[in-house]
């Protein structure tokens, strides 16, 4: 009997899983058991959107940064302008 | 059979009426014991493949028993198209499940299989070479083949508007949970999801505890969901953050 990954697939695990952080050596059991749990296969498709959500979050609040911080080297070099 | 269970995969894949959408999840899969109720992680039931006897399936197919080729549908056409799906996309996916059983029943037959026990790493591999073999034809044709069909018809991967909307809107919720965050905390979660730098990076350079690190993820992401589910009561647009899964619906 094949009990390679016996339970659910842990959020962390999961999360790595949909990151593509996860070992080639490592992804059998959870390639396999993905193959026939519909509740990991419905938990990482929301695991796949929420990564995207927050790569889309974050990538946004960081240009807002970069775009604020030039504003602020624009208006303090035009302060400096003699 | 009983009635179908729909559930959508990545991107597109849901749509179609072959192999894949005829019965996500059939009577065999159900009755070899699959939990399909409860929360995803939190459920900590054991799960199908410790259940299933694989030696009695696959000699039920060996033998020409077509209960045998049903239950081995049952079991892996939903995992089998959601894999090929994630990562192929959704062109002609109906025909890449299709033919990835027909290698794995085949060689079930001809007695290839060594290890019964060791199925689900049979159909693995199949599927994995089945990724690998298309993703050589699509590299092959980029490089030989210069003169393009201007006819060829290319399914396109894109959301619809629905969804890009559903998509921007979850962006803007992600985006007011990380403003209100510290500095500190946001960057964390930059580093780790944006800059793609390993929890155990960010826990050197920033004096994190991985404790620490686990919660702010995880209150995140519970703020996440917290306040999606307090649009979704607002507006009757939220219905399209229900996701229609196997899990949600029982």
């Amino acid at each position: 009997m094949n009990t390679g990954f016996p339970f659910h697939i842990p959020g962390d695990a999961l999360e790595n899983y949909a990151l593509g952080r996860v070992p080639d050596a490592d992804c059998a059991p959870l390639d396999e058991h993905l193959l026939i749990c519909p509740i990991c296969q419905a938990g990482l498709e929301e695991m796949d959107e929420y990564v995207k959500v927050m790569k889309a979050a974050t990538a946004a609040i960081s240009q807002t940064t970069i775009e604020d911080s030039g504003h602020i080297q624009d208006r303090t070099a035009r302060l400096l302008r003699p | 059979m009983q009635p179908t269970t729909q559930v959508q995969g990545p991107g597109n894949c849901d749509q179609g009426s072959g192999l894949g959408s005829k019965n996500a999840i059939s009577a065999p899969a159900a009755d070899a014991g699959l939990n399909t109720t409860g929360d995803n992680q939190s459920d900590n039931s054991e799960s199908t493949h410790s259940r299933v006897d694989w030696n009695a399936l696959v000699g039920r197919i060996q033998s020409g028993d077509n209960s045998g080729l049903e239950d081995l549908y049952g079991l892996f056409a939903r995992g089998i198209r959601f894999y090929l799906c994630r990562q192929l996309g959704p062109q002609e996916l109906d025909d890449k499940v299709h033919d990835a059983f027909l290698i794995v029943v085949q060689a079930i037959k001809r007695n290839e299989l060594r290890e019964p026990e060791r199925l689900m790493g049979f159909v693995r591999t199949v599927v994995r070479r089945q990724v690998a073999a298309y993703i050589d034809d699509v590299v092959h044709s980029r490089r030989e083949e210069l003169h393009l069909d201007v006819g060829v018809r290319v399914a396109d991967g894109r959301n619809n508007p629905e969804q890009t909307a559903a998509f921007q809107q979850k962006v803007e919720f992600m985006t007011s949970i990380l403003q209100s965050l510290s500095d500190r905390d946001r960057e964390i979660l930059t580093r780790f999801y944006l800059e793609e730098q390993t929890q155990q990076q960010i826990c050197e350079e920033m004096n994190l505890t991985e404790t620490q690190f686990r919660l702010l993820k995880s209150r995140a992401k519970a703020r996440f969901g917290e306040l999606g589910r307090r649009k979704l009561q607002q507006k009757p647009f939220g219905a399209l953050f229900l996701r229609t899964s196997v899990a949600s619906e029982h």
